[in-house]
């Protein structure tokens, strides 16, 4: 009772105190920490641990040898009865962690206590994206503000110290389908100061990609870029130019709603000065309706940060036929003295191509088994196997369902949004890829608002009887897999890779690992009590280094079916921020 | 409403607790109180229950005119006034939500009528506007589909002062033709003579896009379902005659819409067809239709 | 013991001792705290210059009427309004400028309980006037209305309103912005949402007067002010700025625009 009153008539100014005291000087997050973010280990201001996106970190504090003393130090719930899948990569600046989380929700958190700063808690409109999940892959920092996109299509500016709004714009209406889930990305530009990049998600069926820039200052739109062939683009508000030519690869007018959407979003080479960004699927479903190669569909192109040109495309799936959006990541890094960049597409083939010009250097299967096509050949374009290719329903004997093929990958791709790593020291690749086939074909009738609709039907079904899950160590100099390891359900989350050659990431079963970057060993393992569907990072704080991971089950992954479920059936939602570092006596010994 | 003595109580308990964990505390303690009562239920339910409710809850579609639309922002269309209509014949209000589409009509099911949609809003006692198609049924075992209450079909639209013999598709192998991006009239209509006709197609991603190329002359004929382009046209006065040329391998030109209801509530699914039967005897339903410049065309028996 | 824990601490965190209270005519539990939380130091009287004024018997937990009055006393400053047994007990704060210290709103109350207006003068002094609200409860914590709306987030913003002459010769502006205003205590998981501010100026750009609002302002909230409008200015403008960063301009026009009233300048 004392106690009590004793805190109730001092609390208030005290706790005012206390916070004056406890949270650190928070200085503004420059362009140049965003530039140097990968070789800074005391901070973690981008998504990917620097904007080339290479989820590398030069810290050696834990080690093979100590990780298995790793302890968790906090953890954080993230409340309410709002679950469901954690899917975001927390960012950290001055002892402040910054978090999004499902249903499009915000922390600051004191990464020394785990203890919430403030909360932002954005409010959606209901009954909206009546069919998703309802992730966000993490925030932005730049300046005295950290941006996140929303669930209604928002681009939201928070001042850092309070969490209130600075500005908010809109990135479509969310009443066409439009939502934003991916962490936007801050580029460097010399007219307009930082830009925040982002891309569209949703939409209806047809409407075109595009990428924007906007001035981190607030808000206003500098650029545009359509992906689809045709689309003009707009600069300082005036139309700029045309991306490709009208309807080269498209036949009649289908170029019009081509599709491509930009839903991931992007990565920045500083050196090239160019940013990566993916581009989805082509409209209609059924390829035998759009031949021609459907550009930038499926593709990977690099834009100028300062004018929204494209300076060069590459297409993965030309003409796709099997859903494989041409999202993933893109990943700078340097190929024995070549100025490369990486990806691992949906298609199951790893592509190894120049920064500069996006010229092809090699393609080769990640993932076993791939049916769709039998190898990339040396011209960048895939071998296709004629008969992988779903049936043309008008060739089927009734009209009415086209031929079914097996395919591998399935749509979920050999890879999906799960962002993979690059380790410079060991020169390998940490793809977290997933070995799976799905039925897949050309069905006329599908409904849509009650109108009948062309679609496809897929089935997936694992291609393996103990796993579906595959980490992969790629050379990318050989196309090579130097070590797989095998987990059960499928990788849904990201990986992280360290100066001390670890590789750090999570599994669907809730299990966070460490395994020896050099031969897959598993050196170490955490059951965060939810599965883990989001990439860790570490960062150094007071000289011990930390390892962050979101846990929190969710995403595409529970509405798969058939086979696939059964390896995830008994898994539990959850959303659990764990923080872990080595005991005191155990990093000093060091 | 929740009890406020108890409420009150709670309230007094917690004074004693640091003034800053006041407003958690409370916080707490007025869920805990208010979750007895408070509150609305958002659940497919039997009859018994929406009648005793007094309030039919129907979810129909955003942006799907003549059926389902917002105007002035409070629901309207063909859906909305059978929805009003079915409520006055069972005693009750009806309480109208319009909302927007999934990827597909199995997602909306989810989200309408069985599961709810996961930012909340819940379901509904009833869906319009949902497909009769026995694969579709199959498909999505949690809802009970039927009270089958229009036919939709695909049809041709032409200018009504149009001369040239349209008896056959060939005639867009040397004119311009509209058509609904990724619908099985598009697809008839893209493989048509082994792509003969694609480099006249004009697509659209919304019928109102392709009706205001239809009325501005950019294409000749529209190709698409007879119930919106008659209603689009009756709203921007413009006039068309409908023609029904051979579709070769079309794979589908009629289908039939209903509604969809929990499968616990098929209590409630039998008195709407009950309310169904008297509205298009007395003609009424017909009359919904009408309203909106829409030829009611009754769903054959199966 | 319990007396000299607190002075100590309050002498350690503000350097400074605030004179004690005085004690609550109401009784409430809450008193000591609201004044340190809500009026921050200062010292504090009790004034029947600044009236409450709010039913007798509340019909609606969600929509209680409530005007706060301190005209009577000269050089105001500021005005809150809070109420002691709300979950969310500061309900918002006018800073008058040139116009009245009056407000009249609508607000959500959970139960019974004291609601207060509090004007301070130049002086920094706090002049409270108290009422005991009687209330069945419940009106923070149930969804707000808008809550199977689909359509809320179409119609958040739009704002209605009309401008009276007064015989006092200032302007009665009444102004309804549409807004779900949710508390974030609902059982629906819903977060809070409100208005937090709304600065309303004359078509001519001259400040006329600010409002803090918080989440028991009741959904779609309504507010009565008396404003220093010339009779030359035609209109107000209205901004309004909730916490998701959403922004509301609107102009409410005034009739003496259209009339042929001549109203002599004051």
């Amino acid at each position: 009772m004392m106690t009590a009153k004793w805190l109730a008539s001092a609390s208030a100014p005290a706790l005012a105190l206390a916070l004056t005291l406890s949270t650190p000087a928070r200085a503004d997050v420059s362009i140049e920490d965003i530039l140097k973010d990968a070789t800074t280990t005391n901070d973690v201001v981008t998504s990917g641990l620097g904007t080339q996106g290479q989820r590398y970190s030069p810290l050696k504090t834990i080690d093979k040898d100590n990780v298995s003393q790793l302890a968790p130090a906090w953890a954080m719930s993230l409340g309410g009865e709002k679950m469901r899948g954690q899917q975001a990569q927390p960012l950290v600046k001055d002892g402040v962690m910054y978090v999004t989380g499902s249903y499009s929700r915000l922390w600051a958190i004191d990464v020394k206590t785990g203890h919430e700063i403030w909360q932002y808690d954005h409010r959606l409109p209901e009954g909206i994206l009546p069919c998703c999940d309802v992730v966000n892959r993490g925030a932005a920092l730049i300046n005295d503000k950290v941006i996140f996109g929303t669930l209604d299509a928002k681009l939201v500016a928070l001042d850092r110290k309070t969490g209130k709004v600075v500005w908010t714009k809109e990135i479509d209406d969310f009443k066409g389908g439009y939502s934003y889930t991916a962490a936007p990305l801050i580029v460097p530009s010399k007219a307009h100061g930082p830009l925040v990049v982002t891309g569209v998600s949703g939409g209806e069926f047809g409407i075109v990609g595009r990428v924007e820039a906007r001035k981190a200052d607030n808000g206003d739109l500098v650029w545009s870029r359509p992906t689809i062939e045709g689309h003009v683009g707009t600069l300082d508000g005036k139309p700029s130019t045309m991306t490709g030519k009208k309807g080269e690869s498209w036949p009649g007018d289908l170029w019009k709603t081509g599709g491509g959407a930009t839903w991931l979003g992007g990565t920045y080479d500083p050196e090239t000065n160019l940013i990566f960004v993916g581009a989805g699927n082509p409209a209609p479903w059924n390829s035998h309706m759009r031949p021609g190669d459907n550009k930038w569909s499926c593709s990977r192109i690099a834009i100028d940060p300062e004018t929204g040109e494209i300076k060069w495309g590459y297409q993965t799936t030309p003409n796709d036929g099997w859903d494989f959006d041409g999202v993933n990541e893109v990943v700078s890094f340097d190929l024995n003295g070549t100025k490369a960049v990486a990806t691992a597409d949906r298609n199951g083939f790893f592509y190894v191509l120049g920064r500069e010009d996006g010229k092809f250097i090699s393609g080769t299967p990640f993932v076993e088994k791939i049916t769709w096509a039998k190898e990339i050949g040396k011209d960048g374009r895939p071998v296709y196997n004629p008969d992988n290719r779903p049936g043309n329903p008008k060739d089927s004997k009734d009209g009415k369902k086209g031929e079914s093929v097996f395919a591998v990958p399935s749509f979920l791709g050999g890879k999906n949004q799960q962002p993979m790593a690059y380790s410079p020291d060991t020169k390998l690749f940490y793809v977290p890829a997933n070995e799976w086939g799905m039925d897949i074909h050309n069905e006329p009738v599908t409904y849509k608002k009650g109108a009948a609709y062309l679609g496809a039907g897929f089935t997936i079904k694992p291609i393996f009887e103990d796993h579906i899950g595959a980490l992969k160590a790629v050379d990318p100099a050989t196309g090579k897999i130097v070590w797989t390891y095998k987990n059960r359900a499928p990788l849904w989350g990201g990986v992280l890779t360290t100066g001390s050659n670890l590789v750090f990431f999570g599994t669907p079963e809730g299990d966070l690992k460490a395994l020896d970057a050099t031969d897959g060993k598993e050196l170490w393992s955490f059951n965060t009590g939810s599965g883990i569907v989001a990439p860790p990072i570490t960062w150094e704080q007071d000289g011990e280094q930390f390892v962050s991971v979101l846990s929190g089950w969710g995403g595409a992954v529970p509405l798969w079916g058939g086979e696939v479920a059964k390896t995830v059936a008994n898994l539990n939602q959850g959303g659990m921020l764990w923080t872990f570092k080595l005991p005191k006596k155990l990093a000093a010994a060091q | 409403m929740g009890d406020p003595d108890l409420s009150r109580v709670e309230v007094h308990a917690s004074v004693t607790y640091a003034s800053v964990m006041m407003r958690a505390v409370l916080r707490i303690a007025t869920l805990i109180v208010c979750c007895s009562g408070l509150g609305l239920s958002a659940s497919a339910r039997p009859l018994d229950e929406v009648v005793a409710s007094g309030s039919l809850r129907v979810i129909s579609y955003l942006d799907n005119a003549p059926f389902s639309f917002e105007e002035n922002g409070k629901p309207a269309g063909i859906d909305v006034e059978i929805a009003r209509a079915i409520a006055k014949e069972l005693g009750v209000t009806a309480e109208i939500v319009l909302r927007m589409q999934g990827e597909k009509a199995d997602d909306d099911v989810r989200a309408n009528v069985w599961r709810g949609p996961l930012t909340g809003g819940g379901t509904g006692d009833i869906m319009m506007n949902v497909p009769m198609d026995r694969e579709f049924a199959l498909r999505n075992p949690e809802a009970v589909f039927g009270n089958a209450y229009f036919q939709e079909r695909v049809v041709l639209a032409v200018d009504p002062g149009e001369r040239t013999d349209i008896s056959s598709f060939d005639a867009f192998k040397t004119r311009k033709i509209g058509v609904q991006l990724a619908t099985v009239a598009d697809y008839f209509l893209m493989t048509y003579d082994d792509g003969a006709l694609i480099e006249n197609i004009s697509h659209h991603l919304k019928p109102e896009q392709g009706v205001q190329e239809f009325l501005n002359k950019d294409v000749s004929a529209l190709l698409g379902i007879q119930s919106k382009l008659e209603s689009l046209l009756h709203a921007s006065k413009g006039r068309a005659k409908f023609l029904n040329p051979d579709m070769p391998g079309i794979v589908r030109k009629t289908w039939v819409i209903g509604m969809a209801w929990k499968e616990n509530s098929r209590d409630l699914g039998y008195a709407i067809d009950a309310a169904l039967v008297k509205l298009s005897a007395s003609g009424d339903l017909a009359r919904c239709f009408e309203k909106y410049g829409v030829s009611y065309v009754s769903p054959p028996l199966n | 013991m319990r007396l000299l824990a607190s002075t100590f601490l309050l002498l350690l965190v503000s350097g400074a001792a605030y004179a004690a209270p005085p004690s609550d005519p109401l009784g409430s539990p809450m008193w000591a705290d609201m004044v340190e939380r809500v009026l921050e130091g200062g010292e504090v009287v009790f004034d029947d210059k600044v009236k409450v004024v709010v039913p007798s018997i509340v019909e609606n937990q969600a929509q209680v009427p409530v005007t706060a009055d301190a005209r009577a006393l000269p050089g105001v400053t500021k005005l809150v309004v809070f109420a002691d047994l709300n979950p969310i007990q500061h309900v918002l704060t006018l800073t008058p400028g040139k116009s009245a210290p009056y407000i009249g709103f609508r607000m959500k109350v959970e139960q019974g309980t004291p609601v207060r207006a509090a004007a301070q003068t130049a002086d920094g002094v706090w002049h409270v006037g108290s009422v005991y609200l009687d209330a069945a409860g419940g009106g923070c914590s149930a969804p707000a209305m808008a809550r199977n709306e689909e359509s809320w987030s179409t119609t958040v913003g739009q704002t209605q309103g009309r401008i009276w002459r007064d015989i006092s010769g200032l302007a009665r502006a009444r102004f309804r912005i549409r807004h779900p205003m949710d508390t974030g205590l609902a059982r629906d998981n819903t977060p809070a949402f409100y208005i937090e501010s709304v600065k309303v100026t004359s078509s001519a750009g001259a400040p006329l007067a600010t409002l803090q609002m918080f989440e028991p302002v009741s959904e779609d909230p309504t507010v009565t002010l008396m404003l220093p409008l010339a009779p030359s200015d035609g209109a107000i403008d209205i901004e309004g700025r909730d916490i998701n960063g959403g922004l509301f301009r609107s102009q409410i026009t005034a009739p003496w625009r259209q009339s042929n009233v001549v109203v002599p300048r004051g």
